[in-house]
């Protein structure tokens, strides 16, 4: 209908200039009311579209259109069966169809985040802001790994709960009142303030409630992008990652992400025994209790040349219902964290008595753990090559070499050919030094 | 196996348990007595007008708890075994490792399930709605 659809456009530029020249559009103009009511019965349409086309080309000869009103304006597009906000949303889809054909096709895209898992949302922000991300700048020094991860990814994981609630609270808006308020020349934001968000208080709190708990159970985003940073559901999952007993007292991890749970404490004892000893998490070195270590573990730990096989090969495996245990190598006090009844699969914690790593040091692109000096200082250190602090970058500015923990991970079946320690190295750079992948 | 299924149901009962109250208030009360006066059996009322009044709830809440047992985590990640990983439990444990394309590639698998599943429920729903829906129409 040309003549239909040219009418309220003229109207907006009309009005518009009218309201602009008569004041900077903040209060109602009646000059462009009557305009718009005047030009609306061309339409040839009942006495309801008449009254029905007042709001909406208002709106379009407002220059300046507060979100409210927008808002609104969604929520009653969005509600097809409502029979009340049916002829808005035949008056407004078909003003803008000629603008937009696809308007209302982009509707459905805002609610893709239901579909996806959270975790998504951190990866993706990994990729964007990580440490090597696209966007890093953007952050202005800030690490993504962390609050600020944590809430863009939640932003995005209940914004469409948020939306479905809210835009259901709103479609059942009266535009009644909004006539009303026009009618009674209330400004925009009384308007806001007085009828649309009394109207959409329930849908508002609801979304509250239901964005809160959403946020505060969901798991995935703070596990991929929370970097440190603890919340609520990690901490419950560490909690249940925390190792039972085993008969033995060997600690039985559920798997080798549990490895986090280790904390080398009670290491002023002295050097770790000979002969190793098993190794609680988060518990002393018990100094006594000594367990042998098993001839291929001593293999894995050798550093001559005829090592373990399988000892270059390392990748990145997380195992699953491992029993671990922790057992200090008598040679050069490296602790082996030994999955029990799976040989193939073996964590080795390696201490490296100088801060120094060399270049030819095969275990340098693997440091995924440091201890602190305190806690690393009571183990021997093995007979191997000492790298002077004077080989450091830094010129040996630190005069005193730091212990360092090493962890390395060792998988004896389904190598694949891929995995190089370029890999690792490459992904290693990606994550921050002083935080392992299965946390600290 | 068992318990992953038992922990999906239980943990997504509430609004499938609402959705389905709310879509039996909505029927008309009236139907059960004409049901009795008319001789019928209650199965059979069931079965005629009860199921078919309450069809498109009861897709919604299939896709709703399908969807949700797709990209959840929370409760299954201690539960899980090593023959029954979840495709995002996958995704966490890939995270884990380091292997962050190898999940964000799953994660995305997740999502085209997701999808397909919508897709393949609006076409049912279309259909069934067409089929039991039809007095709805004025």
């Amino acid at each position: 209908m040309p003549p239909r659809s040219s009418g309220p456009s003229r109207a907006a530029t009309i009005g518009s200039c009218a309201s602009s020249s008569a004041s900077s559009g903040s209060t109602w103009s009646p000059r462009s009311r009557c305009r718009s009511v005047s030009c609306s019965p061309r339409a040839s349409r009942g006495r309801r579209k008449s009254s029905s086309a007042s709001p909406t080309t208002s709106d379009i000869s407002r220059p300046r259109r507060s979100s409210s009103r927008s808002a609104t304006a969604c929520g009653s597009r969005s509600s097809a069966p409502s029979s009340r906000c049916r002829w808005r949303s035949s008056t407004r889809t078909r003003s803008r169809a000629r603008a937009c054909p696809f308007a209302d096709s982009s509707r459905p895209s805002r609610c893709v985040p239901i579909l996806v898992p959270s975790l998504l949302p951190g990866l993706a922000l990994v990729y964007l802001f990580g440490n090597q991300g696209l966007l890093k700048g953007a952050l202005l020094g800030h690490s993504i790994y962390g609050p600020i991860g944590i809430v863009m990814a939640e932003v995005f994981t209940t914004f469409p709960h948020a939306l479905l609630i809210i835009l259901a609270a709103l479609a059942l808006a009266d535009a009644r009142l909004y006539e009303a308020a026009v009618a009674l020349r209330a400004s925009r934001p009384k308007i806001f303030w007085t009828v649309t968000l009394p109207g959409a208080r329930y849908g508002l709190i609801s979304a509250t409630f239901v964005v809160f708990t959403t946020v505060v159970t969901d798991f995935g985003a703070p596990k991929v992008i929370g970097g440190q940073y603890n919340v609520l559901a990690t901490d419950v999952l560490q909690a249940g990652h925390r190792p039972a007993e085993l008969p033995d007292g060997r600690c039985r991890q559920r798997d080798l992400a549990g490895a986090r749970d280790l904390r080398l404490h009670g290491r002023s004892r002295g050097a770790a025994p000979a002969g190793g000893a098993p190794l609680r998490a988060r518990r002393a070195l018990p100094a006594s209790a000594a367990a042998p270590v098993r001839p291929p573990d001593a293999g894995l730990l050798r550093r001559d040349g005829a090592r373990h096989p399988e000892h270059r090969r390392d990748l990145p495996v997380r195992g699953r219902r491992e029993v671990l245990s922790l057992q200090p190598d008598p040679d050069d006090g490296a602790l082996r964290l030994r999955p029990e009844g799976r040989r193939g699969l073996g964590l080795v914690l390696q201490l490296d008595p100088a801060g120094v790593p060399d270049g030819c040091h095969r275990n340098r692109g693997r440091v995924r753990r440091r201890l602190s000096r305190r806690e690393g200082a009571g183990l021997r250190a093995g007979p191997r090559h000492l790298p002077l602090p004077g080989d450091a970058p830094d010129g040996g500015a630190r005069a005193r070499p730091r212990p360092r923990l090493h962890l390395l991970l060792q998988r004896a079946r389904r190598i694949r050919s891929t995995c190089s320690t370029a890999r690792w190295r490459s992904w290693s750079s990606t994550r921050s030094c002083t935080s392992t992948p299965w946390g600290t | 196996m068992a318990i992953l299924v038992i922990n999906t149901i239980v943990h997504f009962y509430t609004v499938g348990h609402l959705t389905a109250l709310t879509a039996l208030r909505q029927m008309d009360p009236e139907f059960e007595t004409v049901s009795a006066s008319l001789k019928q059996p209650f199965y059979r009322t069931f079965w005629r007008v009860t199921v078919p009044v309450c069809l498109p709830s009861t897709l919604d809440i299939a896709i709703y708890m399908f969807v949700n047992a797709m990209t959840t985590v929370s409760g299954v990640v201690f539960i899980y075994g090593p023959k029954t990983e979840l495709a995002s439990i996958s995704v966490l444990n890939m995270d884990d490792t380091g292997e962050i394309a190898s999940a964000a590639a799953m994660a995305m698998m997740i999502f085209y399930t997701n999808v397909a599943a919508r897709m393949l429920h609006l076409l049912l729903a279309r259909w069934l709605t067409r089929r039991t829906q039809a007095w709805r129409q004025r």
